[in-house]
């Protein structure tokens, strides 16, 4: 092997290490199953804090017999700002049923179904009077939130995702997808 | 004896319109491919790129279900690579919609805003990423597969237009840093497969089939009796796999990089490069070889 070729093969390795050692910490991934008993989320999602935006994509599977409507809400404390959306052909073939997101229920979900989901948060924290309609921007959010799943028809919870907002020092000694 | 000069085929005539081809029917707004298994993009059921990376305190089971869960994905690149054994590397050159898209860009970017990366070595580099995509995940320091990923990025670029949830993924830095390396190595490279040449973990995978199957499929190959050395190939070739040999002057083709785009054959004026079977490339290879020990 050429001098120039060891060269460039080791610039790889240290650009490739650089990379999948660094994580941008404003954006998540997250696999979760929706299930009747409660659904199961693979790990939790771990953001680092002081970000004006979040960006978290949860892939899902439908587990059987569940089927039917549910809602997403974002859980944690301060609320937090946050849109979903659905990832859908802009052009639907109709080869294959796939489920809809109204506001933030996702309805007709039927087993074996499997879905992508973008939520975009962002850390605002109400006023000193509480009132949710002038919210201001918090970039120091902290702790733990989930984006949890509930049936519409039963009220309980078919899968709840924890997210985690933290340190970029603490993040560093995790292990996170 | 000098061979016949053959009119290029019908994939080699065509190839642009069979990328676009390509394109059309997995990018958006149609995604038409990816439909008929209930997905929108490559991320899934249909992602060739991560199912056989190893992660760290993985069991077997989660391994393997890895596997069924992008079962297309699997199927995709078993065909891919099973082809590219015995054809060469169609996939890369002609049907990968992501690098397709990279390369029909390019050509509508201006000469002069090209940046020609040829000046690295493709495979010493290509390989290097490589080594660090699998061994990241294996040790547990990081994963390179979603977080810098071709198949991600370019669906949802086109499909940005038209879906808020493909916007979304560039609405964060690893979605801004991904589109920067499609722009810098795709679009703005000269050729438009430098993202391709460097970083693509199929397109190296398939790289090195390309290279075991040489000797018993289809390859590029160079007649050194017709090649004179003038190097027009060398330039126009987009994977950079061509070398004009110091010592006999001749055009020789690196089969680690060589994808059939058979950009070469066109501008040959000698018809010297074809696209023949590979034994008898394999033989000119040897012989140049001992020319080169024995002189």
């Amino acid at each position: 092997m050429k001098i120039k070729d060891m060269g460039f093969f080791i610039l790889a390795v240290l650009i490739g290490l650089l990379f999948a050692f660094h994580r941008w910490g404003d954006s998540g991934h997250a696999i979760g199953v929706i299930s009747a008993d409660g659904g199961k989320a693979r790990h939790p999602v771990i953001m680092t804090s002081g970000k004006n935006h979040y960006s978290q994509i949860t892939t899902l599977s439908v587990r059987p017999p569940f089927c039917g409507d549910v809602r997403i809400v974002m859980e944690g404390s301060p609320s937090l700002d946050y849109e979903i959306h659905l990832a859908r052909p802009f052009i639907d073939w109709g080869f294959t049923r796939l489920p809809e997101l109204k506001g933030k229920t996702l309805c007709s979900l039927k087993a074996g179904d499997r879905l992508a989901l973008w939520t975009l948060i962002k850390p605002m924290k109400k006023d000193s009077a509480g009132r949710t309609d002038n919210f201001k921007p918090d970039v120091s959010v902290q702790g733990r939130y989930s984006l949890s799943f509930y049936d519409t028809a039963t009220g309980y919870p078919v899968l709840k995702v924890p997210l985690i907002f933290e340190d970029r020092e603490k993040r560093y000694e995790r292990t996170n997808h | 004896m000098k061979e016949q000069i053959t009119n290029p085929s019908f994939i080699a005539r065509n190839r642009y319109w069979i990328m676009a081809a390509a394109f059309v029917l997995f990018m958006p707004p149609l995604s038409l491919l990816f439909q008929f298994t209930g997905d929108t993009n490559f991320c899934g059921t249909w992602c060739p790129r991560m199912f056989f990376v190893w992660r760290k305190g993985m069991s077997l089971d989660a391994y393997f279900s890895g596997f069924l869960r992008s079962y297309m994905g699997v199927l995709l690149l078993d065909t891919v690579l099973i082809f590219t054994l015995f054809f060469g590397r169609y996939w890369c050159s002609h049907l990968c919609p992501v690098g397709a898209g990279m390369e029909l860009g390019s050509k509508l970017i201006p000469k002069g805003f090209k940046i020609d990366f040829s000046i690295i070595p493709a495979a010493s580099f290509r390989y290097g990423y490589l080594t660090v995509y699998f061994l990241a995940s294996a040790i547990g320091i990081g994963s390179l597969c979603c977080s810098y990923c071709n198949f991600a990025t370019l669906p949802r670029l086109f499909g940005a237009a038209f879906s808020t949830a493909d916007l979304a993924y560039f609405l964060r830095t690893a979605g801004i840093v991904n589109l920067g390396m499609v722009v810098f190595l795709g679009f703005l490279s000269k050729g438009g497969k430098a993202y391709c040449n460097l970083l693509c973990p199929v397109g190296a995978i398939d790289a090195l089939v390309n290279r075991l199957g040489f000797g018993r499929g289809r390859r590029m190959a160079v007649s050194a009796n017709q090649c004179n050395g003038c190097g027009k190939c060398v330039g126009k070739c987009p994977a950079w796999a061509i070398e004009l040999n110091r010592v006999n002057n001749k055009a020789e083709i690196s089969q680690l990089s060589c994808m059939p785009c058979r950009l070469c054959e066109s501008v040959c004026p000698n018809g010297a490069i074809t696209y023949s079977k590979s034994m008898q490339a394999k033989k000119t290879e040897y012989l140049v070889g001992v020319y080169e020990t024995e002189n």
